[in-house]
C-alpha cells in the first residue's frame, strides 16, 4: 500500500506567534481551537511557564484559502487569557525547528 | 430589622454574616441576582440538581421550557432586547448538549448570554460517567470564553467575570459548567477583585482620515450592521447619519437602526436585498461600514462586491477588521464615542442622493399581488403597521424569515429578531418568549415557517403555563419553502424531501395546548385575523395558508455578485 499524503499535509508557509497568557486551565486549548477553527492547522507547539504566566509558541499553516495571518493573530488575542500575541516571523517555508509535540499532552 | 438594630452589630459580627459558609448552589443563584437578573430559563436533571434545590424561595424566577434548546435561544433573547446577558439553566449530558443550537446562535450574531450547565461531580470526571459530556470542549468554538468551576469558593468571582465578559466589548456566551460536588460543597465565597473593564482609547487618528475620505468621496454610503444594536449606538448612528446627509443600507441584523421609511435608507441589501440598495453599494466610492461584519449573504461574491469603493470600518472587534474586505481607514474601539466624534462634511453628493431616491422608489416592493390567497408579504406589512412602534416581529429560518425582514416596518433594531448569523431553525418561538418576557409591553410576534415551528413547537407548553402573552403565526406552505425556492431554482426543480403537506391541523395543535387558535387561508380574511391577533389579550395561535409555489424575490443566486439580482414571481 503506497501512502498518500493529505493535501492539507503539504502546506505552504509557515507563521509563527508568541502568545503569552495567563496560566489558567484550558488556555492551550482554546488557542488550539481557534487556530483549527479558523482555516489554519498547528504545525508545532511549544510551551514554557515564565513568570506569572505562560509563553506559548506555535507555528501554523494556513489550510483555508486568503487567510489573513493578521486577522488570525488578533482572533487569538481577543480570548479571554490571552494578553499578547506576536507575529515572529512571515511566511517561512522551511520545516520547524521545533519539535511537534502532540496534542494531549499540551492540554 | 430597623436601622438602629442593624448598628448594633459589631463590625466583625457583619463580616462573618456575610462571609457565612453557604453551598455552592446557593452561591450560583445569589452571582446571579448580584447581577440584577430575576428571570432564568431552564430545564432540570442530575447534575444541576443542587441548583434547582436552592431556587424555590431565592426570588430568582425559573421559566421551565421544554427542551433545553428552548431555555438556550429565550435567555438570549432577553440579551438580544436588552444587552444584559440572559441565563439559561441545563444539567450535564444531553441538557448540555439540547443547549449547543442556542449557544451557537448567540456566538455567531454576538449575544451576551450565560449557560450553566451541571457537570458530573469531579472524582468521576473523565470516567465516563452517567451523563457526563465534555461540554467545555464541546462549546470550546462556540463561546466567548468558558469556566469548569473548581472550588466553590470560586463562584461569585467567576459569575462577576462571566457576566462582565459576555456583556462587555463584542459580546458572547459565556459557559460555566458546574460539577455537582461543587454546587455541593459549602463554602466561604472568596472576594475577588473585579475584572478591570477594558478601555479602548479613542481611535483619532482613524477618525481624521474616516473624515478626509468623507469629504473626499463622491459617492458615499452607510453600511449599518449589527454591531451597532450591540453596542447601544442606535441614537448615536442615527444622528450621524442624519448630519451627513449622506444615504445608508443596512444589513439583515441592521434593519431598524434607521427607521424603515427613513428618507436616508434604501434597504436592506444582500442575498434578498433590496435593489436599490444593492445597487448602491456596487455603484458607491466610499463604504463606511458601521458594526458589520461583510458576512457572505450580505456581500454576495466577495471578490465583486462594492467593486469601487474604499471602505471605512468601525469596529469593536479588531480581528473584523481587514478580515473579509480590505479597510482603507479603521476605526477599532468602542462605537458610541467613535461615530459621536465623527464630523463628516461630505461635498455635493446630491445627485448621487437622488438617484438613490429615486431607485428606492423605482423598485419598491408591490403588495398587489393578483389572486385570492394570503399573500405573505402582504400580511406581513401590514401586520407590522397596525401593531405600531411596540410590535417586535421574531421570524425563524426559511423564505418567510426574508419576507419579514423586507416587508415589515421596523422602527427600532430591537423590533427585529433574527437568527442571522447560525440561521437556525426552530429559533422563533423560544425567542419571542424571551423576548415577551423582557418587555412585557411590546407587541411581540413570533414567526415561523412550517417547517421550524415543528422544531421548537414544545414551547407552547411554555406560553400556556405561564399566560406569555405572545402572538404566534405560522405560515403554512406545506413545504420546506427557502429548499423548495432554491431546489426549483438551482437544482432543476428536483424536489428532494421538501414536501410538508403531511403536516397536523397546526390550529388544533396549539388548541391542544391550551392556546386560542384559528386559521387565516383566503385574502379576504387578513385584516379580520390580524385584529383578532393583536387584540388579544393572552397567547394566540394563527396559522395562515399560504401559497407553496410563492418565492423571495429578488434573489442573488449564491456566489454571484450583488449586482446579478434575479427578479421573479408576480
Ligand atoms: C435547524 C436547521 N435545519 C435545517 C435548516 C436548513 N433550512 C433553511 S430554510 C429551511 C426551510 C424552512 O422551511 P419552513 O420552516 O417551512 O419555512 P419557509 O422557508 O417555508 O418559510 C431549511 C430546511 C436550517 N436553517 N436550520
Amino acid at each position: 500500500m503506497s501512502l498518500h499524503i493529505n493535501p492539507n499535509t503539504r502546506r505552504g508557509t509557515i507563521e509563527t506567534f508568541t502568545i503569552i497568557s495567563d496560566d489558567v486551565n484550558g488556555t492551550l486549548r482554546r488557542i488550539w481551537t481557534v487556530i483549527e477553527q479558523r482555516g489554519w492547522s498547528v504545525r508545532s507547539l511549544l510551551v514554557e511557564e515564565t513568570e506569572g504566566g505562560v509563553e506559548t509558541r506555535v507555528q501554523v499553516s494556513p489550510t483555508g484559502k486568503g487567510r489573513s495571518v493578521e486577522t488570525l493573530r488578533l482572533q487569538i488575542e481577543r480570548l479571554v487569557n490571552v494578553r499578547h500575541v506576536k507575529l515572529e516571523r512571515r511566511s517561512r517555508e522551511k520545516p520547524s525547528r521545533w519539535k511537534e509535540i502532540p496534542h494531549a499532552a499540551v492540554i | 430589622m430597623t436601622g438602629s438594630a442593624a448598628e448594633t452589630l459589631t463590625e466583625s459580627e457583619e463580616a462573618d454574616t456575610e462571609a457565612a459558609p453557604r453551598s455552592g448552589a446557593q452561591l450560583v443563584v445569589e452571582a446571579i441576582l448580584a447581577q440584577g437578573v430575576d428571570t432564568v430559563f431552564g430545564y432540570p436533571g442530575g447534575a444541576i440538581m443542587p441548583v434547582y434545590d436552592a431556587l424555590p424561595g431565592s426570588g430568582l424566577r425559573h421559566i421551565l421550557c421544554r427542551h433545553e434548546q428552548g431555555a438556550a435561544f429565550a435567555a438570549a433573547a432577553y440579551g438580544r432586547m436588552t444587552r444584559k446577558a440572559g441565563v439559561c439553566l441545563a444539567t450535564s449530558g444531553p441538557g448540555a448538549t439540547n443547549l449547543v443550537t442556542g449557544i451557537a446562535d448567540a456566538y455567531m450574531d454576538s449575544v451576551p448570554m450565560i449557560a450553566i450547565t451541571g457537570q458530573v461531580a469531579q472524582p468521576v470526571m473523565g470516567t465516563d460517567a452517567f451523563q457526563e459530556v465534555d461540554t467545555f470542549g464541546i462549546t470550546m468554538p462556540i463561546v466567548k470564553h468558558s469556566y469548569i468551576v473548581r472550588d466553590a469558593a470560586d463562584i461569585p468571582g467567576v459569575f462577576a467575570e462571566a457576566f462582565e465578559v459576555a456583556e462587555s466589548g463584542r459580546p458572547g456566551p459565556v459557559l460555566i459548567d458546574l460539577p455537582k460536588d461543587v454546587q455541593q460543597a459549602m463554602a466561604k465565597a472568596a472576594t475577588s477583585p473585579a475584572r478591570e473593564a477594558q478601555v479602548i482609547e479613542l481611535d483619532d487618528d482613524g477618525l481624521r482620515r474616516a473624515e478626509a475620505a468623507i469629504r473626499d468621496a463622491d459617492k458615499p454610503l452607510f453600511y449599518l450592521g449589527g454591531g451597532i444594536t450591540r453596542a447601544g449606538a442606535t441614537g448615536d448612528v442615527r444622528a450621524l447619519v442624519e448630519r451627513s446627509g449622506i444615504p445608508a443600507v443596512c444589513t439583515l441584523h441592521g434593519n431598524g437602526v434607521l427607521p424603515t421609511d427613513h428618507p436616508q435608507l434604501l434597504g436592506m441589501i444582500g442575498m434578498h436585498g433590496a435593489r436599490a440598495a444593492n445597487l448602491a453599494v456596487q455603484e458607491c466610492d466610499l463604504l463606511i461600514n458601521i458594526g458589520g461584519r461583510f458576512d457572505d449573504r450580505a456581500t454576495g461574491k466577495l471578490d465583486t462586491f462594492a467593486p469601487h469603493a474604499k471602505v471605512i470600518h468601525f469596529d469593536c472587534d479588531a480581528s473584523e477588521i481587514s478580515k473579509l474586505r480590505h479597510a482603507d481607514v479603521s476605526v477599532h474601539g468602542a462605537m458610541r464615542p467613535a461615530v459621536r466624534s465623527l464630523n463628516p462634511e461630505p461635498g455635493d453628493i446630491s445627485a448621487w442622493v437622488q438617484l438613490g431616491i429615486a431607485r428606492r422608489e423605482e423598485f419598491a416592493p408591490r403588495y398587489d399581488a393578483p389572486g385570492e390567497g394570503v399573500y405573505a408579504p402582504t400580511l406581513l406589512r401590514e401586520l407590522s403597521l397596525a401593531a405600531g412602534d411596540r410590535f417586535v416581529a421574531v421570524p425563524d429560518v426559511g423564505q418567510h424569515q426574508m419576507w419579514v425582514a423586507q416587508h415589515c416596518h421596523f422602527s427600532r433594531p430591537e423590533a427585529h429578531l433574527t437568527s442571522g448569523g447560525l440561521g437556525s431553525m426552530g429559533f422563533s418561538l423560544p425567542t419571542a418568549i424571551g423576548a415577551q418576557l423582557a418587555e412585557p409591553d411590546s407587541t411581540v410576534v413570533s414567526i415561523s415557517g412550517d417547517g421550524g415551528i415543528m422544531m421548537n413547537i414544545q414551547e407552547l407548553a411554555t406560553l400556556r403555563r405561564y399566560g406569555i402573552p405572545l402572538k404566534v403565526i405560522v405560515l403554512n406552505n406545506s413545504r420546506l419553502g427557502m429548499v423548495r425556492q432554491w431546489q426549483e431554482l438551482f437544482f432543476d426543480g428536483n424536489f428532494s424531501e421538501i414536501d410538508l403537506s403531511d403536516n397536523p391541523d397546526f390550529a388544533k395543535v396549539a388548541e391542544a395546548f391550551g392556546i386560542e387558535a384559528f386559521t387565516v387561508s383566503r385574502r379576504s380574511e387578513v385584516a379580520a385575523g390580524i385584529d383578532r391577533l393583536l387584540a388579544a389579550e393572552g397567547p394566540i395561535f394563527m396559522h395562515v395558508i399560504i401559497d407553496p409555489a410563492e418565492n423571495v424575490w429578488p434573489l442573488v443566486a449564491p456566489g454571484k455578485s450583488n449586482s446579478e439580482m434575479m427578479e421573479g414571481g408576480r
